[in-house]
């Protein structure tokens, strides 16, 4: 089966107990064990529309629509390493720099190629180049999430590093660990 | 599909730790054997043999792969009704050729049906109603599809219609010469839509109309039912005029578009929108009485998905017998302009003492027509025909390996990342 693999990452200015990510936490954290594609889709605009507020303190970000054979092996080495907590450093040490630190939420998607979500992901994604980086695209393709049919959706996930309270990177730790997030145009 | 009957989307992971709140789902619906990173091996909700027993037009959602075996197969209607009469098209227009403004009676009434056609057009309760699957004249009413009631018109196939509004007004003939005996008929006609919306809409002067229609339109439809539906919308006012024309409890005739078995391979650009054809049963049609059937087709050979009905039709006693769309000739119009008034008629042989000798071919009435001098009964194949001992569910796999959509623009990657994701702040 061929598979289509989709990713947003985006690095946000948020310093600890920010609204943004406090609320991203409660949204996923009482979403429930299961859903409905109705539920899931909800999921989604909630989602959209509290990150869409946080738009003008994104700072990096990358996206990537992935149609190719190692689509499914990507999609589990990103979730594989999103949950595993057990190597990520210690960030105390950016406590005295509350303002300058980052919240990086993620958005992973993988469903069936020519699935309906597939469709949906093949037009959202059909950008011309140029605009690739912008904050507006960024909006749109988040935006455009809620649109898509998870009736038809293998598997996705919500991620936002850190949680509300804990501190997260610096732009040198962005450079460092996190060289593939760009700077939003 | 009701969402509530949809395989529900399940949480797998859950972090709410200071370094990670995240969360992951998965669908099993929408899996494959491979998948090491959820529960378990799931095998799909439906497989080929199931559609064998619930025959439904069906869509792959993913790509199927000679292990398809756990593939998610639904019927595209439900993905129409969920996402819109033209999922995966959106935009596209259909193929309005030979559309009209006005319907047959140069009104436009049909307007006021558009959203009502099911309804409207329903056979009288309460036998003939469960037999009607009207799903084409639903799909209009559906908020969902507001589109598709705002773009839809009449049409009138002037190479088509008129010459099959003839041949069902010579079948219309027929029945008049066998006052009353005809009570136990039931006509099947399985012609290309348009054809047969005319045919059953000169026929419904004397019998019940029975659509049995379970698709939808769409842009890139493998079946052009869009013609179909304008077509019905065309001819409105003989099918609404029909139930105050016929006696009551007129005998019924099954209304199928023979197009929704054409043939299909899995072309990305195309939405296969056929359907298999649900026949009532042989205890329903006791119900009301049918011991001979009629089959309308364009050839000798029954489609595929009525095989199993007629067999069983058979089994029971009932006796099913076929014509020839092509065994009628009609008549040419003086005025070159379509004409479907009452007196335009085919002629069954092309001569009026070959269509005298209709019934006799069939042995089932006493015509009030005397046999015509040197009557010669036809050819027994082309009135008295066999099926295929296929067994059409051998096909379906192949008939019903169905994507959609398409267009999707080139496969690989677009975005800006060209590596795998990780945790690591440092």
């Amino acid at each position: 089966m061929a598979w289509t693999f989709f990713n947003m990452q985006m690095a946000f200015r948020s310093p600890p107990g920010d609204p943004l990510r406090q609320a991203v936490r409660d949204l996923v954290v009482k979403s429930g064990h299961r859903h409905t594609p109705s539920q899931h889709r909800e999921l989604y605009r909630r989602l959209n529309e509290l990150v869409q507020r946080a738009m003008p303190q994104l700072q990096r970000w990358a996206w990537d629509l992935v149609r190719t054979d190692s689509a499914r092996d990507d999609y589990q080495e990103w979730n594989t390493d999103l949950e595993d907590t057990s190597d990520v450093p210690d960030m105390q040490a950016n406590a005295a720099t509350p303002f300058e630190q980052h919240a990086v939420i993620t958005v992973i998607l993988l469903t069936p190629q020519g699935s309906v979500a597939d469709q949906g992901l093949g037009v959202l994604c059909d950008l011309p180049e140029s605009i690739w980086m912008r904050r507006a695209t960024c909006a749109r393709l988040l935006a455009g999430l809620e649109s898509l049919d998870f009736a038809t959706m293998h598997g996705d996930g919500i991620y936002l590093q850190p949680g509300p309270r804990g501190h997260g990177p610096l732009a040198a730790d962005l450079d460092d660990g996190w060289d593939w997030l760009a700077a939003v145009e | 599909m009701a969402e509530a009957d949809q395989s529900p989307i399940e949480r797998l992971t859950f972090f709410d730790k200071t370094e990670l709140v995240g969360a992951r789902w998965w669908q099993p619906s929408v899996s494959d054997e491979g998948d090491t990173n959820t529960p378990g091996r799931r095998k799909a909700l439906l497989i080929l043999g199931a559609l064998v027993a619930a025959p439904l037009a069906v869509a792959v959602v993913n790509h199927l792969s000679d292990d398809s075996a756990t593939d998610q197969i639904r019927p595209s209607t439900d993905l129409q009704r969920e996402n819109g009469w033209d999922v995966g098209s959106a935009g596209r227009k259909l193929d309005w050729a030979d559309a009209n403004i006005t319907d047959v009676d140069g009104s436009v009434d049909w307007q006021k049906h558009v959203k009502t056609l099911a309804s409207d057009l329903a056979p009288p309760p309460p036998l003939l109603l469960p037999w009607a699957l009207p799903t084409l004249l639903q799909m209009p009413s559906l908020p969902i599809n507001a589109s598709l009631a705002n773009q839809i018109m009449p049409i009138c196939d002037s190479s088509d219609m008129p010459d099959a509004w003839q041949v069902g007004r010579a079948l219309v003939g027929q029945l008049g010469v066998v006052p009353g005996a005809h009570s136990d008929l039931m006509v099947v006609v399985d012609l290309p839509g348009p054809k047969s919306i005319s045919v059953a809409a000169a026929l419904s002067d004397a019998m019940t109309p029975v659509f049995i229609l379970d698709n939808c339109p769409h842009p890139a439809g493998v079946v052009p039912a869009h013609r179909t539906l304008g077509a019905l919308l065309y001819l409105l006012p003989r099918f609404l005029a029909g139930p105050s024309v016929r006696p009551a409890g007129a005998p019924p005739v099954l209304v199928l578009d023979s197009a929704r078995l054409s043939p299909y391979s899995d072309a990305p650009d195309q939405f296969d929108n056929r359907y298999l054809a649900r026949m009532p049963s042989p205890a329903q049609l006791r119900e009301v009485g049918v011991a001979h059937v009629l089959y309308v087709g364009m050839s000798t050979d029954v489609l595929d998905d009525l095989v199993d009905s007629f067999d069983a039709w058979v089994k029971a006693g009932i006796d099913i017998r076929m014509v020839q769309y092509g065994d009628f000739t009609p008549t040419t119009s003086t005025t070159g302009e379509p004409n479907f008034g009452p007196g335009r008629r085919a002629w069954f042989g092309g001569t009026a003492e070959s269509d005298a000798g209709f019934w006799y071919n069939y042995g089932w009435y006493q015509p009030t027509v005397p046999r015509p001098l040197g009557w010669v009964a036809r050819p027994s194949g082309l009135w008295r025909f066999r099926w295929r001992s296929s067994v059409f569910g051998s096909n379906l796999g192949r008939v019903h390996t169905i994507r959609w959509g398409g267009g999707l623009g080139s496969s690989g990657r677009s975005g800006s990342w060209t590596r795998t994701g990780g945790s690591s702040f440092g």
